[in-house]
């Protein structure tokens, strides 16, 4: 045996995952302190808190939100499975552009969609009613866009895109081998689609459904518009009008549980759920003939992106044009106080920048981790870091006016909160897609930087980092995105006179100022197609 | 001059995602390549992934170059040991070009002295006139040879190679692995080459070490490996081998092909079973013999035909190319008397 001469140095392989384990542990221990502290604050509520709100209010926001959940989750489903179907598989006229027409509702948040649709549906004063009465001469009572029906229309018309692109992206994954197989055992087109397709599709479909779930319990606006009062409308109501903190805890706290219910749900069917693989043989199915359901199905597909995009779209321009010709109202637009419209695009630009971020930043040590040490731990840490799904904008606006004002009361009132609450609750976001952008690349690429010399710190930045970095802006725009939307967390946590975008457009509406709450509508719209359609671009649509 | 020395190495995973291995001991002189061949999950990966650094042993020590690398005190983590690597995958950085790829295991020589050695080892795989281009622009055997530039630039102590040739196409694997073995004698390489292709492990490797569940079975050269495993698992895995059964008596081993002058310390009465290559045997038609041809192989230089011996063994026995017989020929096989062949005892080779 040979005397060794020197040891040329000593690094156990544990130092590197302790460093690794505390960044990802710190960021699990932060995103989910919103999360705790809402339990604590809804056990600790007080009996006579709970017994008041069990006999008076519980039940009946319970019933409505679990039904709007209901009706809208199913609808959404429906709806989004089908166009993709329409738009993926069928010889659909015009069904390369409808592919991406169909999506772009994802860019108009829904108490935008709901304020146009309000106006022109409304029983009294709507432009419907009022056009028809002009056209028959007497008063025609049209359904009221107000309470259950008409939050379920809404919602499903500016939700669906989350069920229509992930299960679209399923679609076109799916082998045409799959299909063939199926006809070889004798199936027809009806009995493969129902048989074959659709279980195929299934992660696709949850995943969006989940969304979907998780987005209506958090709706605030749409659902305050329209008068339907759910869990999120009725807290945020406690925090703003009537400042009863023990009552919105405890709300917040069922809130918060029937979400994690839900996400719980979600999880351990994905678990079983990874069908969809792509080999070296892909290719695509060849489109199924519609036949005589040719016209029907594009008159559907055409309504619907009459009623989600070019109604709002028309709407607001025409609102807009109406402002920018009229000299009092435009000076309204472009002024409000000190502050311009630039100063509120502005707030909103670099509020969602800021947040997206930071999310995607303090995402990557919890990827890593996740993927250095698969096991337990990590698994724990990462679930920890979606428990934003589960908190719903009233509820990170109520906890972090607690904890800030105890724990860190120098950022209390100041737009960092707002920043805080737009990271805590899009971090999911921004770890699903770090996680994924991470899986793409082989260990064996970390490896080879590293037997060619480079130190683990080295090979994250030299190799790792440039290779995820499509990935990690994918997250952050995604992150840019829904911040840009966020509407109660922002009105709750906004220091006075930070306005941004969505609350100006908000808060005019609600006064009735729907021509001078149009401009900003349209700008905050057109922030966000950007992301998206880079969003789009990469789930490579447009084949 | 001894490059790598692997002693009483052993590792196990909790998961059971790769595979365990125990007491492997080898080594390795300075420009010789070492094939290490085995089933897949025989831990043959894995001892690559000891010496390179990716996992640290339970047990045993690698040294390199009479440095410790790893033991039960000391880890010398990967970027610290010299020693480059050719992945299954071939990992180039996609985000660079070939040179660039080749340049990344240069970084701490001079620029001028970098570039110069990066255009060398492209010149020395052949591909100088493709530096500019991205890994994605260049075909499987190109890239497999990038990845060999990349690895061998630095001038490692050790080169490892993790099965390079399984992501070829079956008809560039030869051509490749051809260059490949005449560029690492070229650059006086000492190589450790892991494959679960036997026929490649005898072309590549000076030596071949055979893996069995965690351990290595045999270690030889190629010859001796072929020509006398020590255990039926080297031989079946080696070459196709079929085996019949024989019994130790007075004048040899008597087997249904008749008696095989050869003398094994064993026991008269003992069970052994004799080892056949396509060569060991030829046969020629007799009527009424109770051995039958089943089946032609047309291999164009020749014909392997496979045969039912009379108590219902099957062996395959090389013909000339010329050489024609119909199923259900009845033939007389015999063993080719010139060279002795491989017997064992409870799976165990023996003397004789």
């Amino acid at each position: 045996m040979i005397i060794p001469k020197k040891n040329i140095s000593f690094v156990p392989l544990r130092t590197i995952s302790l460093r690794l384990f505390l960044a990802a542990g710190l960021v699990a221990v932060f995103v989910s302190i919103p999360l705790l502290y809402i339990f604590v604050r809804a056990v600790g509520g007080g009996t006579d808190v709970w017994m008041r709100l069990l006999q008076t209010r519980l039940w009946s926001l319970l019933v409505n939100t679990l039904t709007l959940t209901l009706a809208v989750t199913a609808g959404t489903s429906i709806l989004g499975v089908g166009l993709a179907w329409l738009t993926e598989r069928t010889d659909l006229p015009g069904r390369t552009i409808f592919r991406w027409v169909l999506a772009l509702p994802l860019a108009i948040p829904a108490y935008i969609g709901a304020i146009v649709h309000l106006a022109l549906l409304r029983p009294r004063g709507g432009y419907v009613p009022q056009f028809l009465d002009w056209l028959v001469g007497h008063p025609v009572s049209i359904p009221s866009p107000l309470g259950f029906a008409g939050a379920s229309f809404m919602l499903i018309l500016f939700l669906y895109p989350y069920v229509y692109l992930l299960s679209g992206a399923a679609f076109r994954s799916l082998h045409a081998a799959l299909d063939e197989a199926s006809h070889l055992f004798g199936r027809n087109n009806w009995q493969t689609l129902w048989g074959v397709t659709l279980p195929a599709l299934r992660p696709g479909l949850t995943a969006g459904a989940l969304l979907v779930t998780l987005d209506i319990l958090a709706e605030y606006g749409t659902v305050a518009l329209l008068r339907y009062e759910t869990f999120s409308s009725a807290i945020f109501v406690q925090l703003s009008g009537r400042y009863d903190r023990s009552a919105a805890s405890v709300l917040s706290g069922v809130l918060v549980l029937i979400a994690i219910i839900v996400l719980w749900g979600e999880l351990r069917m994905e678990g079983k759920a990874q069908y969809t693989q792509l080999d070296s043989n892909w290719r695509h199915a060849p489109p199924i003939g519609l036949g005589a359901w040719r016209f029907p199905a594009f008159l559907l597909v055409s309504s619907v992106c009459f009623a989600s995009l070019i109604v709002p779209l028309s709407v607001l321009a025409a609102w807009s044009f109406q402002a920018f010709s009229n000299q009092q109202l435009l000076s309204n637009v472009m002024h409000s106080g000190s502050r311009t419209i630039l100063d509120f695009a502005f707030n909103s630009l670099w509020s969602a920048g800021l947040a997206a971020v930071l999310a995607v930043t303090l995402s990557l040590p919890v990827a890593l981790f996740a993927r250095q040490y698969p096991g337990k731990l990590s698994r724990i840490i990462s679930r920890l870091c979606q428990t934003g799904y589960a908190l719903p904008g009233v509820v990170v606006a109520l906890s972090l006016v607690l904890v800030v004002n105890r724990a860190l009361p120098f950022l209390y009132g100041t737009p960092f909160v707002v920043v805080i609450a737009y990271v805590l609750r899009h971090m999911p976001q921004a770890v699903r897609a770090s996680e994924a952008a991470l899986t793409q690349i082989s260990p064996s690429m970390e490896e080879a930087a590293r037997s060619l010399g480079r130190t683990s710190f080295q090979t994250f930045f030299q190799v790792t980092l440039p290779l995820i970095l499509p990935g990690l802006l994918a997250g952050g725009a995604l992150v840019f995105l829904t911040s840009l939307k966020e509407l109660p967390a922002t009105l709750l946590l906004r220091p006075a006179g930070f306005d941004t975008l969505a609350v100006r457009v908000w808060i005019w509406a609600e006064e009735g100022f729907y021509t001078q709450a149009a401009p900003a509508a349209l700008l905050l719209i057109l922030a966000s197609v950007i992301p998206l359609s880079f969003l789009l671009k990469r789930e490579q649509i447009f084949k | 001059m001894i490059a790598l020395e692997v002693h009483n190495i052993s590792k196990s995973f909790d998961s059971g995602l790769s595979a365990a291995v125990s007491n492997v001991s080898f080594a390795l002189e300075r420009g010789e390549i070492i094939a290490l061949l085995g089933p897949s999950g025989c831990g043959k990966t894995t001892t690559l992934r000891l010496i390179a650094g990716f996992e640290r042993p339970d047990e045993g020590q690698v040294i390199l170059d009479d440095r410790i690398m790893a033991d039960r005190t000391t880890f010398v983590p990967p970027e610290k040991r010299g020693i480059s690597m050719v992945f299954q995958d071939h990992a180039l950085f996609p985000h660079l070009t070939a040179k660039q790829n080749v340049l990344f295991g240069l970084n701490k020589q001079p620029k001028t002295a970098a570039q110069e050695k990066a255009l060398g080892m492209l010149r020395l795989v052949g591909l100088e006139h493709l530096s500019e281009r991205y890994p994605q622009e260049l075909s499987g055997g190109e890239r497999q040879r990038i990845a060999l530039a990349r690895a061998l630039a630095p001038n490692p102590v050790l080169l490892l190679l993790d099965e390079p040739f399984s992501s070829l196409d079956a008809d560039m694997r030869v051509e490749v692995r051809e260059q490949v073995r005449a560029i690492l004698k070229a650059a006086r390489a000492t190589a450790v080459f892991v494959t679960h292709d036997q026929e490649e492990a005898l072309y590549m490797g000076d030596r071949i070490a055979v893996f069995r569940k965690g351990r290595i079975e045999q270690i030889d050269t190629p010859q001796q490996i072929f020509h006398a495993p020590n255990s039926r698992f080297v031989a079946e895995f080696i070459g196709s081998t079929d085996f019949i059964p024989g019994e130790v008596v007075e004048q040899g081993i008597q087997t249904e092909l008749g008696l095989l002058p050869q003398f094994p310390e064993l026991p008269n009465g003992t069970k052994v079973e004799i080892a056949l290559r396509f060569d060991d045997i030829k046969f020629t038609p007799q009527a009424g013999s109770k051995s039958l041809v089943l089946e032609r192989q047309f291999r164009g230089a020749y014909n392997i035909y496979r045969l039912r011996l009379p108590t219902g063994s099957l062996v395959h026995a090389m013909q000339p190319h010329i050489a024609f017989f119909k199923p259900g020929t009845p033939v007389q096989v015999s063993f080719v008397s010139d060279h002795p062949l491989t017997v064992f005892h409870n799976g165990m080779a023996v003397d004789h």
